[in-house]
């Protein structure tokens, strides 16, 4: 266990003689009004753990209802409604905007050693557009919500007695912040790296942010635009997806995924940069094949926007188009495994050091994986036939996307903790808290693998009695997994109050944003940087290190 | 004589100015992808109905189309123009061309809503209300649903543009751009150029795709 204490010789930094970005201008309008990327980062950080809360407690009350075969706290169509808003809400308030909103606003001007991003203005602008969005859902929701399923498919979207246009309208709100951030992290990427801050000398997670923010600028927009039209087929009757006008709901289905299967390496990608600063840091080493990570993010960024079709398989699309999507869909897994393989590969021979966040690294080495290879076997297409809108496919996105990304959130609030605030959190109620999110999490989603392959469809309300014993093992694991994440924040917001001073870089990483005060000033860094070295090269001290990143 | 002003995390205003410009091409290419989604459901349906499809693009007003499509294509010159007029200094002139791109937007807008006027009237409204007696075919249903959405999303885009035309004349008026300084203007006119594109594919697939 690495502790707190100053290394001998380790360099004073100018930026501690100054006021850090949290004491430098105080007041609620200093937050309102913030043009400082860190603030706005903190900000999200906020409205997203509520969402995160929110979309948790509609999870409980499903997995609460399917302890027994039939009703048991709610009717079915407010089962319909539940499933349906937990689904809008974790996709759109927390996993999409999560990791790039929070630590990608944080952190990639630090990395990149940038005063700001390139409009801080946007920045602000984002934020609100993205409450405002929020606004939009939680109205929707107190006025009834929907039953469609996050998916809105027609025509059920078009003719369902709940307020569809309404919530797909927040959804494009929604949407509209996810563009403006995306801008925002494409031009400072490309424009305001320090002097010799090559794009081969970037921090990994700039990468994957970046390959981010070019799928959410492209993928984005179809999401608003098939939104848009499903809601006015439901409001005004556009008849753009009706058959008995000659619409087809099937190009709903096209037009959907080619979003959404995108929006999941929104999701992942960012994660991925997460995981690949946390492992040099805690196995003191460089990436085995930094090319190998930053490449394979900018492939499945192109990739993934070629695999929609594997989620209609049995919609009734040709044959043809089944195999090519199904064939492309394995493909795209191959970038994905590039990664594993050269994490795992980064251990070797590297000094390896179990906090906290190389913790969440190992549970999401398992889980991801494990989520993986489940996602090549439901791309084939003859297996999906039997899994497809069974509890096969729930547990597969569950362990990408929670055993994923969660994971790797998880991983960057502790990692980036010490950055943020200058405190350090517990490293004991860490581990317990690690523990119960990856034991609660196996125990709820594993056994859904084993419901689906026994026939169990996914969001049914009621089932056969012989899958209740796998339900209530899955119901169990849900509190669990709920006590963990419970566990966690309750540990990092203690500390926020009263945990010990973390000093500048209590993990000696090499990564350019631990090369300043934490918590960093206002502008960030004090004086000039000239890069003259990678974000990973530990055979250099400390002292190496700070004098590689300062002009002269 | 404005001089642009330094935001405090860029080191030269020409590295500012590129950044701007970096920003709209990305959100210009956002809008490629949000009109794309349209013209997807153009290809499908086209695709799918063939023949009655075509039936209902030969019924488009040509004549209107192609009125439309040369004022755009003449407001696109006159924006490039305002450009050149404030590279040298001109500032009549740049008031007086980027007026003019507004004034043709504007009667982009009129035009364009008669012809919805006249498709109204005649019976041809998406959805279940359609009859057109002329043209009963599902394939002619799903032209006018899809005409409605993609000339409705493009004439949405024209009113931004024309208060956006409307609010640069007026800071044109009040001094506000120069020869070194007068970047929104630029940025204005990559967007209004995007508008313009646009209407040729519209143009293009609504108009003149008469053989099926």
């Amino acid at each position: 266990m690495t502790s707190a204490q100053e290394a001998p010789g380790r360099p004073t930094t100018e930026e501690q003689e100054l006021p850090d970005y949290l004491h430098a201008e105080t007041g609620i309008r200093s937050w309102l009004f913030t043009k400082d990327h860190k603030k706005i980062a903190l900000m999200f950080y906020v409205l997203v753990l509520v969402f995160f809360a929110v979309g948790g407690v509609y999870a409980l009350a499903i997995r609460t209802e399917l302890l027994t075969p039939s009703g048991t706290i709610m009717t079915a169509f407010t089962y319909n409604r539940a499933f349906t808003m937990h689904g809008v809400i974790m996709v759109w308030l927390f996993l999409i905007p999560s990791i790039p909103n929070v630590f990608g606003n944080f952190l990639v001007p630090l990395m990149i050693g940038s005063r700001d991003l390139a409009f801080p203005r946007l920045n602000l602008a984002s934020l609100y557009v993205f409450a405002a969005g929020a606004i939009i859902l939680i109205c929707t929701m107190i006025a009834g919500a929907i039953d469609t399923g996050w998916t809105f498919y027609p025509p059920y979207a078009s003719t369902t007695p709940t307020r569809v246009a309404p919530a797909a309208f927040g959804v494009f709100v929604l949407g509209i912040s996810s563009i403006m951030t995306s801008i925002n992290f494409i031009a400072t990427i490309h424009s305001l790296r320090a002097e010799g801050m090559h794009w081969h000398r970037l921090p990994l997670f700039v990468w994957g942010i970046y390959a981010t923010a070019i799928v959410l600028l492209l993928a984005t927009p179809v999401l608003g635009m098939s939104l848009i039209t499903v809601a006015l087929d439901w409001w005004f009757n556009l008849g753009m997806f009706d058959p008995t006008v000659g619409g087809d709901p099937l190009l709903f289905e096209h037009l959907f995924w080619f979003y959404s299967h995108p929006a999941v390496y929104i999701m992942i990608l960012p994660a991925f940069g997460v995981i690949s600063e946390v492992v040099p840091t805690f196995a003191r080493r460089e990436p085995a094949s930094y090319r190998a990570i930053a490449y394979s993010s900018i492939a499945i960024a192109f990739a993934g926007f070629l695999t929609w079709g594997h989620h209609m398989f049995v919609a009734g699309q040709s044959v043809f188009d089944s195999n090519a999507f199904g064939a492309l869909s394995m493909f795209v897994a191959i970038f994905s495994a590039i990664k594993v393989f050269t994490w795992v590969a980064t251990l070797y021979k590297g000094s390896i050091h179990f906090n906290t966040p190389m913790l969440y690294f190992f549970a999401f080495l398992f889980l991801f994986t494990f989520g993986g290879m489940t996602g090549v076997a439901v791309a084939t297409e003859a297996l999906d036939v039997h899994w497809t809108d069974t509890y096969f496919i729930v547990a597969h996105f569950h362990f990408i996307m929670v055993g994923g990304s969660v994971t790797a959130f998880l991983a960057a609030a502790h990692y980036w903790f010490p950055k943020m605030f200058g405190r350090m959190y517990n490293e004991r109620i860490g581990l317990l808290g690690a523990a119960g999110v990856f034991g609660g999490f196996f125990l709820t989603f594993f056994p859904q693998f084993l419901l689906g392959n026994m026939g169990m469809p996914r969001r049914y309300y009621s089932y056969p009695e012989r899958f209740q014993w796998l339900h209530v093992a899955s119901t169990i694991g849900a509190y669990f997994l709920a006590l963990g994440l419970v566990t966690a924040l309750v540990n990092l917001l203690v500390a926020l109050r009263s945990g010990k001073r973390s000093g500048d870089n209590p993990w000696y990483s090499r990564s350019f944003e631990w090369m300043t005060a934490s918590p960093p000033p206002q502008h960030n860094f004090a004086s000039e940087l000239l890069i003259q070295r990678t974000a990973y090269d530990y055979r250099l001290n400390e002292e190496e290190a700070h004098a590689r990143t300062r002009a002269p | 004589m404005p001089e642009p002003a330094l935001h405090e995390q860029y080191s030269t205003i020409a590295q500012q100015e590129r950044t701007y410009h970096l920003g709209m091409w990305a959100f210009l290419a956002s809008e490629v992808l949000l009109f794309g989604t349209l013209f997807a459901a153009y290809a499908y349906y086209h695709v799918m109905y063939g023949h009655d499809f075509a039936e209902a693009i030969k019924d488009a007003d040509l004549a209107k189309g192609t009125i439309d499509t040369f004022i755009l294509a003449t407001s696109t010159y006159t924006m490039t123009l305002s450009v050149l007029a404030i590279r040298k200094d001109n500032l009549p002139l740049a008031i007086a061309f980027t007026a003019l791109t507004a004034g043709l937007a504007l009667a982009f807008l009129t035009i364009e809503g008669t012809e919805w006027a006249t498709d109204i009237a005649k019976g041809a409204v998406p959805g279940a209300s359609y009859h057109y007696a002329k043209l009963p075919a599902f394939g002619a249903k799903m032209y006018f649903t899809v005409f409605y959405f993609l000339t409705g999303l493009h004439m949405f885009h024209v009113t931004m543009g024309f208060f956006l035309l409307c609010g640069l004349t007026v800071r044109l008026m009040m001094k506000a751009y120069s020869s070194r300084s007068h970047l929104p203007l630029e940025l204005g006119t990559m967007y209004w150029h995007f508008v313009d594109v646009m209407w040729f594919f519209i143009y293009a697939c609504m108009y003149l795709g008469r053989s099926a």
